[in-house]
């Protein structure tokens, strides 16, 4: 059977451009998004940013705790004490529930969390090379499958919790 | 060529950091080169300008006091954006906390108080872009801003991010469609 030639023809060297302009298109601002956000500062602020940066690099730093594990270990033990529920009969249950609330609202307000940079201080680790040099699955081949699997939340959902755990690692 | 000497230089440049004789000398340099750049990254996360300051001046000071843990296996940009990004997140977590609100509800409310700003010249269109930015996943719109209001590279944002070229694009692409869609609806 005679195959059919298509009558339709692409200008000479169409394809072997194609990819950059894909990416040049990809990269052209939008039309509708505007390009200046509106945001300003004081004037001379970035002439007297270096200066006061040097001034407070001489302040005093205060007197600074600084959180060891085993610190954490401890309050975390007695946070579980405070939440085992005692049956001495004699417990005033207001004063109970006035500390419990008390280490609740501490629990929920104070910053416990500190930067990788700072873990790597303590533990001698180096954390920037805590990362997969050689992953098996090529990130583009694992992309364009999830493309295919799944809807467009999920693969934002993915994404973004992906992003948030390399800050974690990452500092 | 080039790339050996901008990572000669670099790593000069960071031997002196870690060096207390000529630590602040080039503390200075380090500020005025990158004060910028960084405002504006953190700027784009915070909105307001005092909080801006407050927190680019932790990073530097960060930066300073940290300097000899770094270990010069990615490139300092980097190395100070990310610090710069975590210090921006923190302190926004932390104002959430305080106010007893929800991150969108604090960032909403953000935005509201842009429109009595004196150092926010925005017009509709502006606020309406904020608003379409609080609607965005957080690296969506990290994302965006790096590479829509800063035009960094691809490359570079991956190296700051720790994420994948291709997952970035399609992070940018979604969040581009996302603010249009919301730009162009009634």
């Amino acid at each position: 059977m005679k195959k059919k030639v298509p009558n339709f023809k692409a200008p000479k060297g169409y394809f072997e451009g194609f990819m950059d302009r894909l990416k040049d298109r990809m990269e052209e601002k939008s039309s509708i998004i505007p390009e200046d956000d509106g945001f300003s500062v004081p004037e001379g602020y970035f002439e007297d940013l270096p200066e006061r940066l040097t001034q407070r690099l001489h302040e005093p730093k205060g007197r600074i705790v600084q959180f060891k594990p085993w610190m954490y270990a401890a309050a975390a033990g007695i946070a579980l004490l405070a939440l085992i529920p005692w049956n001495s009969g004699t417990a005033d249950e207001d004063q109970f529930d006035l500390a419990l609330s008390e280490l609740e609202d501490y629990w929920e307000k104070a910053d416990l969390e500190f930067a990788a940079f700072e873990i790597a201080e303590y533990e001698n680790i180096n954390l920037e090379a805590l990362t997969v040099d050689s992953p098996e699955v090529e990130s583009e081949v694992l992309l364009d499958y999830l493309d295919l699997q799944l809807e467009p939340q999920d693969q934002e959902n993915l994404l973004e919790e992906d992003l948030i755990l390399d800050y974690d690692e990452e500092l | 060529m080039t790339n050996d000497t901008t990572l000669v230089a670099e790593d000069e440049f960071v031997a002196r950091l870690q060096d207390s004789g000529t630590r602040e000398k080039a503390f200075e340099e380090l500020v005025g080169t990158y004060q910028q750049r960084l405002y504006w990254h953190i700027r784009r996360m915070v909105l307001d300008h005092d909080d801006t300051d407050d927190v680019l001046q932790n990073t530097f000071i960060k930066v300073f006091r940290n300097i000899d843990s770094f270990k010069g296996e990615s490139k300092l940009y980097s190395w100070m954006y990310r610090i710069a990004t975590n210090e921006a997140l923190s302190f926004m977590k932390q104002k959430s906390r305080k106010l007893g609100v929800s991150s969108v509800e604090l960032q909403e409310k953000m935005v509201d108080q842009l429109e009595s700003d004196v150092y926010y010249d925005g017009e509709e269109i502006q606020l309406k872009l904020q608003r379409a930015l609080v609607q965005l996943p957080e690296k969506q719109k990290l994302v965006f801003n790096m590479k829509y209001y800063q035009n960094m590279k691809y490359d570079d944002i991956s190296e700051v991010l720790g994420t994948s070229v291709g997952a970035l694009k399609t992070s940018y692409h979604h969040a581009v469609k996302k603010i249009e869609a919301f730009l162009t609806a009634e």
